[in-house]
């Protein structure tokens, strides 16, 4: 086994910035988009894709996050702290595919194309069925308010 | 996956700050979070309460129609249909959408009436409408809903909002006030001229020799990369009869919609859809604004539909027929009404989706199921 290492490799750190513009951005967009007609459809032309990105990134982080050796936690975080950081790692990185697989699941359940860009687009994950979509577009709503 | 395995150290450890050093962190972090927060809350439209959203759309289509849980908050009396479209490859040149190969592609669709109520009576000059959802073979799908009218009454998202608070029954004489649809008339030009353009043309006997309209200009891309502007026609073949009923008050709640499923029951029906071509200078943003009628025009296939069915079990009643829904080959124009019908379609849409659903007033009884 390495040793710890000073700091977080090449890799991580770009990993951890790209996704972090790309989390923000989502954010935004989705912020903006159920508010506004006129940009309503740019804006969720980009929020598929973006997500779907998030998502393949979030696969590729976890895999480097497990075969990488992370520096130590500075010395003057207490038990609890490292503790609560380790347990808001594992959060954010639950929803960092959760939130994705929301989107798709409810674009399947209302019976839309998952369009990615030009003719590609995804399968439908879920069957198409009312109730389901209702239940993910509330549990969206529910986010929304929360993030706001 | 924790990480607090702990290393060697090579540092000692900073020391922990106090006073004003650690007052001015939490006033920076605080600022970084309530910058963030404020700015989300701004894309979201908080700041501007009053500005005109999806959700303002349809609480005014709510509070105009009265509400009326699981039906769609416009064109919400319908009856669902399905059969093909049988593409003849002229359209190929125009547009690399696969629907435009030769060959045939399963349609399910809608025939509706203007309108968010679910119960209303049948009436000749309510606007009538044809949504279908072309499914391509690669997956793909071009949803499109046209009208029976020649221009869209409205050119803007503000424009149709306004046209429908100026429609809207008062709530003592039960009519529309002619005051606030003169007033409304007077601060929409625009509006004016497409009504009288609509009220000009001829009214025709039911939902099957109506011609439907995109009204919205969209842009074909062909497999050069040659972009069009269009507009499109579903042309019916059933031969044009005037309405006989052109003064309002048919006799039957819904004589229009039997006349439909009688119709395909006896005989598939069928229409022809015609793309017209848009040359430069034509308005693709105003679809109050018809173009001139000597316009390019192509046929590129036909639509048969050979199969009625009620809302109560079609698939269709759950599909929400968004114009930009598009194959690629296919785009939306710079008319700003796409994106705000989209917008408003996927309010209206999860709305509904959620709600116990009463039945149709098309029932399955009399589509004959």
């Amino acid at each position: 086994m390495a040793k710890n290492p000073a700091q977080f490799t090449l890799r991580s750190r770009i990993l951890h910035w790209l996704m972090a513009v790309m989390l923000l951005a989502m954010l935004f967009i989705g912020a903006s988009m159920v508010a506004s007609l006129g940009n309503y459809h740019r804006l969720v032309a980009i929020h598929r894709p973006l997500g779907i990105m998030i998502l393949i990134l979030a696969a590729i982080r976890l895999v480097n996050r497990r075969y990488t050796t992370l520096p130590p936690f500075p010395p003057t975080m207490s038990h609890r702290e490292r503790l609560l950081a380790s347990a808001s790692e594992r959060l954010l990185y639950a929803l960092m595919f959760a939130l994705p697989l929301v989107g798709w699941g409810m674009l399947s359940a209302g019976h839309y194309p998952i369009v990615m860009f030009g003719p590609v687009h995804l399968p439908a994950i879920l069957p198409a069925n009312p109730n389901l979509y209702a239940v993910f577009a509330k549990r969206t709503r529910f986010w929304r308010i929360c993030c706001s | 996956m924790s990480s607090s395995e702990p290393g060697p150290l090579s540092e000692t450890p900073p020391a922990a700050l106090r006073g004003a050093g650690l007052v001015l962190r939490f006033v920076l972090i605080g600022v970084v979070l309530a910058g963030i927060g404020g700015l989300f809350l701004y894309a979201g439209g908080w700041f501007t309460p009053h500005a005109l959203s999806p959700d303002t759309m349809i609480d005014t289509f709510e509070h105009v129609n009265g509400e009326h849980p699981g039906f769609r908050r416009n064109h919400a009396k319908g009856v669902c249909v399905s059969g093909y479209f049988e593409s003849n490859g002229r359209g190929g040149t125009l547009s690399k959408a696969v629907v435009f190969l030769p060959g045939r592609v399963a349609v399910i669709g809608r025939f509706a009436l203007a309108g968010g109520q679910p119960y209303a009576a049948d009436a000749a000059r309510t606007v009538r409408s044809m949504a279908l959802l072309f499914k391509l073979p690669d997956g793909e799908e071009w949803r499109t809903g046209m009208n029976n009218i020649p221009v869209f009454v409205a050119n803007s998202a503000q424009g149709f909002y306004d046209q429908l608070l100026a429609t809207a029954p008062d709530p003592v004489t039960g009519k529309p006030d002619p005051a606030k649809m003169a007033a409304f008339l007077a601060k929409h030009p625009e509006s004016a001229r497409a009504i009288q353009l609509i009220r000009s043309q001829a009214v025709s006997s039911g939902f099957a020799d109506s011609a439907y309209n995109s009204l919205n200009a969209f842009r074909f891309i062909n497999s050069r990369g040659v972009v069009t502007p269009v507009r499109w026609t579903m042309a019916p073949d059933q031969p044009f009869k005037p309405s006989d009923l052109a003064t309002p008050g048919l006799s039957g709640t819904n004589q229009l919609f039997e006349a439909l499923i009688a119709g395909i029951h006896n005989h598939p029906l069928q229409w022809h859809l015609i793309i017209t071509i848009g040359q430069p200078g034509d308005p693709t943003v105003d679809a109050t604004l018809p173009w001139p009628p000597d316009r390019e025009q192509v046929e590129v296939g036909t639509l048969v539909i050979d199969h009625v069915e009620s809302e109560d079990t079609s698939p269709a009643r759950d599909i929400n027929f968004d114009p930009l829904v598009l194959p690629d080959g296919i785009a939306g124009s710079d008319d700003p009404l796409l994106s705000a019908r989209s917008a408003a379609y996927s309010e209206s849409f999860t709305r509904r989706e959620g709600e116990h659903k009463g039945p149709s007033a098309v029932s399955t009884a009399e589509t004959g199921r």
